[in-house]
């Protein structure tokens, strides 16, 4: 693979700062949203449960 | 006498002979191997087909894309059928939507309700998908677009491999998917090495019960609602993939529906042959022999090694703030791979005490990784497109 990298001659200009701006911010609004939905769901859980504890 | 009979050895090239050999050897590992012989094997078949010339089962345009056309095309020998079959199946990406409804249906979230913070799990093992984007990028040898499909592999979840990559970068839907579907084959080969690096014996031994708690009818007919509509609202691109695996997921929890529960895992048996035969057809030698193929194989590699490390990472962060710890080896099923990934985590964490039974709560963040990965194709997609 590191050979044919050697080899190759890109013809791309590379953006060095959107490639790490995307990466970087893609995996943070990744998790973010996950942890919104796990606490919302935690919550509704823990909802669930009293509501059934009350009854 | 001759010119009425064509026969197709003469046309044949060494590249068609490597790829039907490839095609062989995909076969063999699905039959004799049982490793995802539902994909496998079509795709094996697949590659016999466009590899054997004058066939014209699927033709293709200079630039290496099926072409394009109708029933009347397929009648004068211009395209083929698996032409129609990707560009009404796959070009519209209408297969891979529906079989994430499909695998919706046959999926069961209890473990992940149980244990809500498996979805950080889930989400962290996405590292791979931007690690490998980033290389992939930086080498120079893939644009912008064509890294994203590259990085997605990480995630290591067919349907959004399939529907970010006919989106972003289609010539290299053959290419990836294949090393997509080949490579969740060797999860249990890929991780254990990533997880005996990364997790002392202390933590191997961390002992978690057998049983989770069982979610209840409302919880279950709850998620799918809650997933959906926080990650449509927070990531509009993602939602045809997350609303299609959660109303499916909504479908086989809701009790009145079970008729199109089974349907919908029924469809989704049709729709795998259609789209491993089609992956398959986009494998000509022409297509598939360029040292890009090559490099793509390599940083799949990086991508699974990156994301077992995201996601057993990320436990054992947590692990500093909880009483009571969760085993760091589950992490590791946070690459979606349902239910390879989670089996590999079990059988690590029995290879350092037979009693632990870690299966149940690797379901967890495994489920949640299809989510993350869904989620991920719909970051890069509303970033890239």
């Amino acid at each position: 693979m590191i050979l044919i990298w050697f080899l190759y001659e890109g013809d791309e200009m590379i953006d060095y700062k959107l490639a790490f701006l995307i990466s970087g911010a893609g995996y943070g609004i990744n998790i973010l949203v996950l942890i919104i939905i796990s606490v919302l769901i935690w919550l509704s859980n823990l909802a669930i449960k009293r509501t059934k504890k009350s009854n | 006498m001759f010119g009425l009979y064509e026969s197709a050895l003469a046309q044949i090239t060494l590249g068609n002979i490597v790829m039907i050999f490839i095609g062989v050897i995909l076969i063999y590992l699905g039959i004799a191997k049982k490793m995802e012989p539902l994909l496998l094997v079509p795709i094996g078949f697949g590659i016999f087909m466009v590899n054997l010339p004058i066939a014209g089962i699927m033709t293709y345009t200079p630039e290496g894309l099926p072409a394009f056309g109708s029933f009347k095309e397929i009648a004068e020998g211009k395209i083929g059928v698996l032409n129609l079959i990707y560009y009404y199946g796959l070009n519209t990406e209408i297969i891979p939507l529906l079989i994430f409804l499909g695998v919706g249906t046959m999926m069961d979230f209890s473990p992940t309700i149980a244990r809500p913070i498996s979805l950080v799990f889930g989400a962290t093992a996405q590292l791979g998908v931007f690690a490998s984007f980033l290389i992939a990028y930086l080498s120079g040898m893939f644009t912008i677009n064509e890294a994203a499909c590259i990085g997605i592999i990480g995630g290591s979840d067919g349907p959004p491999t399939v529907y970010l990559t006919v989106t972003l970068a289609p010539h290299l839907l053959g290419p990836i998917t294949m090393v997509a579907y080949s490579y969740m084959a060797l999860v249990p080969i890929l991780q254990p090495p990533v997880i005996r690096l990364l997790c002392t014996q202390k933590e191997k031994k961390i002992f978690m019960k057998a049983q989770i708690r069982k979610a209840s009818q409302l919880e279950l007919v709850l998620f799918p609602i809650i997933v959906f509509i926080i990650a449509a609202l927070l990531v509009p691109k993602c939602a045809p993939l997350v609303g299609m695996m959660m109303f499916g997921n909504l479908l086989k929890v809701s009790g009145v529906t079970e008729r199109l529960a089974k349907a919908g895992s029924a469809l989704n048996d049709i729709l795998i042959f259609l789209l491993g035969i089609c992956v398959g057809g986009l494998m000509p030698a022409q297509v598939f022999f360029t040292p890009r193929t090559l490099v793509i194989i390599g940083l799949a590699i990086i991508a699974f090694i990156f994301s077992t490390a995201g996601g057993i990472l990320s436990v054992k962060f947590v692990n500093l703030f909880l009483k009571q710890k969760i085993n760091p080896i589950i992490g590791a099923a946070g690459v979606s791979a349902i239910p390879m990934a989670a089996r590999v985590a079990q059988k690590e964490g029995q290879r350092v005490d037979p009693k632990n039974y870690l299966l149940l709560h690797a379901l967890g963040p495994n489920m949640a990784g299809a989510i993350g990965t869904s989620l991920v194709a719909g970051i890069l997609m509303g970033m890239l497109r």
